[in-house]
């Protein structure tokens, strides 16, 4: 005989779970009887699909019991979800009975999860970036391989030949963004003071076709735009668009500088589209490698050759071609090239592999480093919330026992009481968060600022954020919840009726509470120090002596045209200065390759490259660097730079590209150690001959044989590299094409940019200039260890009132659980300041012990900071000292309230009580 | 109708009451509803109904006999009341005048 189906368990589920009352026979029946007759006239699926909807639209008769208010209106009774809201008034009611304390644990629960969410909305879209191409399932990059290297680029030679190649897949080509780092100006009519610096994309003709990119405005790169020849035309982002063109539809036929050349705008790519597997590599424009090539080509002396541009190949696969298939062919075109040059021995032989856009790529870069310990941070500022919620109501569990004597002995089960607990931490918990994820909007944006996320990267709060807000907070809810539910199921029931003597569990749970305060003061210890160190280092940049005198310094950058000859510009300059210092104020004039605090100006690698790694980042490998200045020879008087030995070299000697320099002191302190570094050779800075090239190291177009002929007292020109040694070599005037000239005024610079602009033009109308203060480049660099200070200080103070939370929680609870012990203490004639002093002592016990075993860490903490650290060693004794006091002070605040309220006791009536 | 007015759905229902005679439960009349109409509809649905009606007074309804048919659960039997007649008969009749002064004015 066939069995009888029964309804699904779905649907059974869904109807026992809704609140149904004295109906609930009833509706049971009636539903159960038209399944059956469905069964029998349409099929079991059928029966069984609309049991389901059945059993889910019985909640329109839950609703109609407040809506009709009718006599039969359901009251829920039955259900598991019976009396939650008498459960949220009981949580509300203890609230009440602890105001501060409570609502003090709900602000700290609200800043960490605002820092939690903030820090998860930056994160994720690091870690599963938006793909940046329309299909990025079968959009793939054509990596080389070659023995046990991998993920080589192509060279563009080589890129050319395999398109060439009859082969069943298009490959398209992109110049990693890095390359293509321009200055980028607005169009002619519009004066610009500061050029912007933006990557380029230099791509392909057919890259916007191969990669699926499409245009919202005008059109994409096509491959006529790389042709030999073709006009030099340029597609913007959508995020340039908005941002340097504030999104103007008539955009398109624009002209704008880029690098040397004017482009014209032809189109606007699509939103989303980065035609990059890298985030962060987000391209500002496109522009096709033809046009990039001939203007690197025409540049003056370019020594640029295209067909060594390394390029990434991509290509998009449709249904018919299999990816095993194309990594062949494409291997066989690497191979044959491979074989031109006579490198196909088994270590050499290229292997070339398809990696989709959709695989995550790991990039083991500091900055990804930086992101896991920020993470670290956050968990540690997770688990000291939950800590003190927990800490909260393990001390009001165990207050009280009684009370759940009370309600177990009347008949309540223990899953009752347990879900009354969890209703408790779970409400205190969702209001810390709901608070915490309205303050996201505000710190994730500027957590992203601060950590100089990519633009492309959009950090408001979105679902995801929610989601990930409410998992955090339920998840220290439920902890926080059960923990003292556990202790709380524990105590024997008729102790805790009789009297109020504290449960014979208290040791326990005291124990308990004692290690999450010593947790939470060991990671306050770690954070404090880390917001000391910075701070120190933010007042240490503030007093930083620059030894220069950036306040009056103007810069002014050229934008010379490509058949302007070295003599015309040179005879330019040299009028230019003549001009520029008879403007009264102006007090002298110099040309240099970089100003000091320019943005892009990057120190330059001496020694041996020490290995990029998260290993070599922790061990303190970094890369020696010196900066290197090219000058004219007024540069030191202008500057402000003093020669503290020898002499500085002459304008005959800087015109005829003399082999002298000056090094700074510190470059002699380093390099020469006691000796006199004046005569000796500069081939000590850079160490010995690179074997490869034949070249020293660094030291490129320099004649060997340069000698030190000064000492320049120490400067700052770049914060970033305030202890770097410097060097000056006389400027070339062969290199003057991307030449600056510093003016210094007397008075506040800001008000000569006008002046220097109108005796420019008087020289030549035709040359573009633009003028910056350095002020406002010192500005901009001090944001690092301003943001630094900032976060560090959010993060220490937060965890510090989380800390100091907790404690005072604690120490109330201890207080009150003493209460005879210290009334008999003061029968017996203990002083009011020795109950108070046991008291704290007891309660800093585990702040000491907790601290000690940040400290460890903080030694730790400090060294792996150190890179953002200026002027102060990552174990700088004072700021430690200064982070155990301040922690030592508020745990003592936090204890000595509590504390004091025991001498409120009256010993005879607390005696006579008992 | 003591200044009630009653839903498509709530006529619906109420008709199916009274179509259906004898004191009624929820699933003959989710049945006719389905059949009448040729949609789904759903029990929920049928029951809100029910609930509305009978709070403006157009049905009354008693606990059903314990039957062995049901394992012994009881149903809930609905009756029409006069009330319900009666507005039911106004319904049709402000239509069937509506009706005929759109067929006169064709």
């Amino acid at each position: 005989m066939m069995k009888k189906p029964r309804p699904p368990r779905l649907g059974r589920f869904f109807l026992r779970w809704q609140p149904l009352g004295d109906r609930r026979e009833e509706v049971d029946a009636d539903l159960l009887e038209l399944f059956d007759l469905r069964v029998a006239t349409r099929g079991r699926r059928y029966a069984a699909w609309r049991y389901c909807l059945d059993a889910l639209s019985v909640w329109r008769l839950v609703r109609m019991a407040d809506v009709s208010g009718s006599v039969r209106a359901v009251r829920p009774r039955r259900s598991w979800f019976d009396g939650v809201g008498q459960d949220v008034v009981f949580a509300s009611r203890l609230f009440r009975r602890e105001p501060a304390l409570f609502s003090l644990t709900i602000g700290g629960m609200a800043l960490a999860i605002a820092i939690t969410t903030s820090v998860f909305s930056v994160v994720y879209p690091f870690a599963f970036p938006p793909p940046g191409v329309p299909e990025p399932r079968s959009t793939y990059r054509l990596s080389v391989a070659r023995g046990s290297s991998s993920g080589a680029p192509w060279a563009y030679a080589d890129y050319l030949r395999l398109q060439a190649a009859p082969k069943s897949f298009e490959p398209a080509a992109a110049v990693a963004p890095g390359l293509g780092v321009l200055e980028f100006g607005g169009d002619s009519t519009r004066e610009v003071d500061t050029p912007r610096y933006i990557h380029a994309g230099i791509v392909s003709g057919n890259f916007f076709r191969v990669m699926g990119g499409r245009v919202s405005i005008g059109r994409p790169l096509l491959e006529d735009d790389d042709k030999a020849g073709a006009a030099q035309v340029m597609v913007l982002s959508d995020r340039l668009w908005q941002s340097e063109f504030a999104a103007d539809p008539q955009v398109v036929g624009q002209r704008i500088h880029f690098g040397r050349e004017l482009f014209t705008i032809v189109g606007v790519a699509a939103r989303g589209f980065t035609g990059s597997d890298e985030l962060g590599a987000a391209p500002a424009c496109w522009i096709s490698l033809t046009s990039y090539s001939e203007s690197r080509e025409r540049e003056p002396k370019s020594e640029f050759d295209r067909r060594w541009l390394t390029v990434q190949v991509f290509t998009r696969l449709t249904r018919g071609n299999g990816q095993s298939a194309v990594e062949d062919e494409a291997t066989a075109v690497a191979v044959a090239l491979a074989a031109e040059r006579g490198m196909v021995d088994a270590t050499t032989r290229p292997r070339v592999e398809l990696i989709s856009f959709d695989e995550p790529r790991s990039d083991s870069s500091a900055g990804t480093f930086v992101f896991t310990v920020v993470i670290v941070i956050v968990g540690l500022i997770v688990v000291l919330t939950a800590a003190n919620v927990a800490n909260l109501l393990l001390a009001s569990a165990a207050g009280r026992s009684r009370e759940m004597a009370v309600r177990l002995t009347l008949g309540a089960n223990r899953t009752r009481i347990l879900r009354q607990l969890v209703t408790e931490s779970l409400t205190l918990s969702l209001l810390g968060g709901a608070a915490g994820f309205v303050l996201t909007f505000w710190t994730a944006p500027l957590l992203a600022r601060a950590l100089q996320a990519p633009d492309a990267l959009d950090v408001s709060p979105g679902f995801r954020v929610f989601a990930f807000a409410l998992l955090v907070t339920t998840a220290v809810g439920l902890f926080a919840g059960l923990a003292p539910a556990r202790h709380g199921r524990r105590g024997a029931l008729l102790p805790a009726l009789k009297d109020d003597s504290p449960l014979t569990t208290s040791v326990r749970s005291s124990r308990l509470r004692s290690t999450l305060v010593g947790m939470q003061a060991g990671a306050s210890i770690v954070l404090l120090v880390c917001a000391t160190l910075l701070t120190r280092s933010l007042v240490e940049v503030i007093r930083f002596d620059y030894g220069i005198d950036a306040a009056h310094l103007v810069q002014v950058n050229f934008d010379f045209r490509r058949s302007q000859t070295t003599p015309v510009i040179e005879a330019y300059l040299h009028t230019a200065q003549e001009r520029l210092r008879q403007i009264p104020g102006v007090t002298g004039a110099a040309l240099t390759l970089i100003a000091p605090f320019e943005r892009g100006y990057a120190p330059q690698r001496i020694g041996k490259q020490s290995p990029r790694t998260v290993g070599a980042y922790l061990r303190g490998e970094s890369f020696p660097v010196v900066l290197r200045h090219e000058t004219s020879a007024e540069y030191f008087q202008t500057v402000g730079v003093r020669i503290v030995r020898g002499r500085s070299f002459t304008a005959d000697e800087q015109r005829a590209g003399a082999p002298v320099a000056v090094i700074s002191a510190s470059a002699a302190r380093q390099f020469w150690a006691g000796e006199d570094p004046i005569g000796s050779s500069l081939l000590r800075v850079w160490g010995d001959d690179d074997p490869a090239d034949g070249r020293p190291r660094g030291l490129m177009r320099k004649p060997r044989g340069t000698r030190i002929i000064g000492v320049a007292a120490e400067t700052i020109t770049r914060l970033q590299s305030y202890d770097a040694p410097a060097i000056y070599l006389p400027l070339e005037p062969s290199n003057l094409h991307p030449v600056r000239l510093v003016v210094r005024t007397s008075g506040d610079p800001a008000r000569y940019r006008a002046p220097i602009r109108e005796a420019l033009k008087a020289v030549d109308r035709d040359i573009e200039i633009s003028t910056s203060l350095v002020s406002d480049g010192v500005q901009a660099q001090m944001q690092y260890p301003k943001v630094y200070a900032i976060i560090a200080g959010v993060f220490g103070s937060s965890t510090l009132v989380l800390a100091v939370i907790g404690l005072f929680g604690v120490t109330a609870f201890v207080v009150g659980q003493r209460r005879r012990e210290m009334s008999v203490r003061l029968a017996l004639g203990a002083t009011g300041t020795d109950v108070v002093r046991l008291l704290v002592r007891d309660a800093l016990r585990p702040v000491v012990i907790g601290m000690g075993c940040g400290l460890f860490l903080s030694l730790l903490a400090g060294h792996v900071i150190r890179g953002m650290l200026y002027g102060v060693s990552g174990h700088d004794p004072m700021s430690i000292v200064s982070a155990i006091l301040i922690l030592i002070a508020a745990a003592t605040g936090a204890a000595l309230g509590p504390a004091r309220r025991a001498l409120r006791i009256n010993p005879s009536e607390m005696l006579k009580q008992s | 109708v003591k200044g009630e007015r009653i839903g498509e759905f709530e006529e619906l229902v109420l008709l199916a009451v009274w179509a259906l005679g004898e004191p009624v439960y929820g699933v003959p009349i989710q049945q006719y509803i389905e059949h009448a109409t040729g949609r789904a509809v759903s029990m929920g649905a049928v029951y809100a109904g029910l609930e509305r009606i009978e709070a403006k007074g157009l049905v009354r309804s008693e606990s059903g006999e314990v039957t062995r048919q049901r394992g012994g659960k009881r149903k809930r039997l609905f009756t029409i009341t006069s009330t319900g007649r009666r507005t039911l008969q106004e319904l049709r009749g402000i239509r069937e005048r509506l009706w005929r002064a759109i067929e006169a004015g064709r």
